[in-house]
């Protein structure tokens, strides 16, 4: 076994999808998705989408770090929250910690109002346990010495 | 860096095409989707102007599939190559795992060759990193340009002899897959801290 430089999530994830099932369930959203501002999930509650995961996931981070760089180009530090509004979806993305935003997507069952407070009602809660599952997880993973060989093995296998 | 799911049992690994604009870039991932699309259903979504360049990137996810316990995805990006567009390349290049770089064999190209490189190296450093601890594979591309530029004057344009470097032609395919399978392998080299990783090993313990 070797020990991997790394970064990521090793906290008390049944927790934080608690936590993120009473978001989901205050604010009538249909899904409530937590990523890193590098378009990684770390869990998802609600309704999971029918389309790709990765690719919607690294959208909403994508957009989320573009108005945070309008933010700065106006002088603030960071705009906290985006909103898109279509005509059956809504997208509410939260800066919750420095490196991690959570997105709720939801419907016409709901209003931006109730999601917006339900959101700001969860946020303390939230960014203590995600911060925590940062620290809890620092120096831990590991991966068995096979590892990169069977990788490899499976990107021949992708391609034959 | 790789991002690690230990509560999921999910391992996220990025790896960025760079270099000039109308390099080749895009061509490759779209070669790499193409590919892959009579048997999987991973989507290729391209952020573009209407003028068909890519104004943020181009993102194609791998699923790997679990690999010894870990449900191990790729993401292949491309950043956008036209000088404006730089703010975009920055925030791709957060979190990136990997890089490819796409140089021009067309000899006009060369300028914008070295242009890029540096900008690489300016973009890295601006979250502490330097570009010879991130595993980085060398695509001299166009190489059935007439008037293609020798690989030694782009290796001393480039100094990509420190890099392991591949030909292609990515607007037929070739040299295109060769390219990706040794960015994994460098990735995945230095995730797993293999010594033979030409840029430096992870181990942390």
């Amino acid at each position: 076994m070797v020990q991997i430089r790394w970064e990521g999530f090793g906290g008390n994830l049944v927790g934080l999808q608690a936590q993120l099932d009473q978001l989901q369930a205050a604010a009538s959203a249909r899904a409530v998705l937590l990523m890193d501002s590098a378009g990684r999930l770390l869990t998802l509650v609600g309704d999971p989408p029918k389309f790709d995961l990765t690719t919607f996931v690294s959208l909403m981070a994508a957009d989320f770090c573009a108005t945070r760089e309008l933010a700065r180009l106006l002088g603030e530090d960071s705009f906290h929250t985006a909103y898109h509004q279509g005509d059956d979806f809504g997208l509410y993305l939260t800066q919750v910690t420095e490196g991690t935003i959570l997105a709720s997507v939801f419907d016409r069952e709901t209003t931006l109002g109730l999601v917006r407070f339900a959101v700001g009602q969860a946020l303390p809660g939230l960014s203590e346990t995600i911060r925590r599952g940062y620290e809890e997880a620092v120096g831990k993973p590991s991966i068995d010495d096979g590892f990169q060989e069977e990788a490899l093995q499976r990107m021949d296998q992708l391609f034959e | 860096m790789a991002f690690v799911n230990r509560s999921s049992g999910e391992l996220h690994c990025k790896i960025v095409y760079y270099g000039p604009g109308r390099g080749g870039k895009t061509t490759n991932l779209e070669y790499v989707h193409r590919r892959l699309a009579e048997r999987h259903n991973m989507p290729l979504t391209r952020l573009k102007t209407a003028g068909d360049r890519t104004i943020y990137f181009d993102l194609l996810p791998l699923d790997l599939g679990t690999i010894l316990g870990y449900h191990t995805h790729l993401h292949l990006y491309t950043v956008p190559g036209q000088p404006k567009y730089n703010a975009s390349r920055r925030l791709v290049l957060r979190g990136v795992d990997g890089l490819v770089f796409v140089a021009d064999s067309h000899p006009g190209q060369m300028f914008y060759n070295r242009e890029s490189m540096e900008n690489l190296r300016r973009n890295l450093a601006i979250f502490g990193r330097r570009l010879e601890t991130v595993p980085l594979i060398m695509q001299y591309n166009k190489r059935d340009l007439p008037n293609a530029v020798s690989t030694t004057s782009l290796d001393a344009l480039l100094g990509t002899r420190r890099w392991p470097v591949h030909e292609a032609v990515a607007a037929d395919g070739d040299g295109v897959l060769p390219t990706l399978k040794a960015a994994v392998h460098a990735v995945v080299s230095q995730l797993a801290g293999d010594p033979r990783s030409r840029q430096g090993a992870g181990i942390v313990s």
